[in-house]
């Protein structure tokens, strides 16, 4: 590829299939990010998210030339390649290893104008990661697309596979679910106005 | 929910995906899934290599059977015609019928089939002394899908 071109996803899926080593490298780079978040939101595991993303580029090398420009994008097509791995990944190892103050974030030296506000924050984040961790994954996935990745609904029902409608009702519901476990929680963060005004 | 209550809830998801980092992109990884890639291509490119392949190993049969058809047909007609070589019951290759006129043999592969105990006088190899139908040949084709010689299979 010719330095300073961006081409399309779909111009970089046709070109993958004819073989273009380069095409496939900038694909994985552009959305390298996008699969990995969507399995490490999905499952709270960071190896995992690690194995599926690799997972998604294996399957793209091998079936790309399956991809139907008319009935997908390529986001929603490579997070509906991801959510079959991830689903598999659970099914098999299903404990799911939920973030905790040990990952390289909790470890990053930081000087905050604030601590006690950045700590707050950070705890409340937790929580909500928590939360959605907690959610059935049929709800969870759809909060995790629309709501974290920021997908359409119709991206969203195309990744997922199924009809826009019950996107809908699943994200109302799973946010409503969320709502709920979060004004349940134990933690104190939730009990102090600022997490209240939250929900 | 409220609606201020939605709109919190939303904004909050929103700082938890800003919040999920991705690790930077491992070289370790990268490298192993082009090499995938690569390997993808080339096994791609073999089936079709390999159906030049098939291609010369069907036109061979088809030369093989052609050669026997005839041999068959038109024995009756004609008077035994004198094998090319000495009957042999080994294991030896015999030059096919006709092969001296080929092109210089310079590669090629072995093709086992079964050929008909009738038609083997006819390619200079002597029937076997049971009384079956029958039995396998080494064929030995050449780089133009064409045979150059033949033998009974040694375990026939």
């Amino acid at each position: 590829m010719a330095a300073g071109e961006d081409p399309s996803d779909d111009a970089l899926i046709v070109r993958i299939v004819s073989g273009d080593r380069d095409a496939f490298a900038a694909l994985y780079r552009r959305h390298r990010a996008d699969v990995y978040r969507y399995a490490m939101h999905i499952s709270g595991s960071r190896p995992l998210a690690d194995d599926v993303t690799q997972d998604v580029f294996m399957a793209v090398i091998h079936d790309a030339g399956r991809y139907r420009p008319e009935r997908a994008a390529v986001l929603p097509w490579l997070l509906g390649i991801a959510r079959n791995h991830v689903r598999r990944a659970l099914h098999q190892r299903p404990t799911v290893t939920l973030p905790d103050d040990e990952s390289a974030a909790g470890r990053t030296l930081v000087v905050e104008p604030d601590p006690l506000g950045g700590l707050a924050r950070r705890q409340h984040l937790l929580a909500l990661r928590r939360a959605v961790l907690e959610l059935p994954v049929k709800y969870r996935e759809v909060v995790v697309l629309c709501d974290l990745q920021e997908l359409t609904y119709d991206d969203a029902a195309t990744a997922l596979g199924c009809a826009i409608g019950t996107v809908r009702s699943r994200l109302h519901r799973g946010r409503a679910l969320l709502a709920s476990r979060l004004r349940g929680t134990d933690s104190p963060l939730f009990r102090t106005p600022v997490a209240r005004g939250m929900l | 929910m409220s609606d201020s209550g939605h709109d919190d809830l939303a904004s909050a998801l929103r700082r938890l995906a800003q919040s999920a980092e991705v690790p930077p992109l491992d070289p370790v990884r990268e490298r192993a899934l082009l090499e995938a890639f690569d390997k993808s291509q080339m096994e791609q490119r073999t089936p079709a290599g390999s159906g030049v392949w098939r291609a010369a190993a069907a036109a061979a049969a088809l030369a093989v059977a052609a050669t026997m058809a005839w041999a068959i047909v038109s024995r009756p007609g004609r008077p035994p015609a004198p094998p090319a070589v000495a009957p042999l019951t080994t294991t030896e290759f015999v030059v096919w019928p006709g092969a001296a006129e080929l092109p210089t043999f310079e590669s090629g592969h072995l093709m086992r089939m079964e050929v008909p105990v009738s038609a083997l006088r006819s390619l200079g190899l002597s029937p076997p002394p049971s009384p079956v139908g029958v039995v396998q040949a080494d064929v030995l084709v050449g780089q133009d899908g064409l045979p150059r010689a033949v033998r009974l299979s040694p375990d026939f």
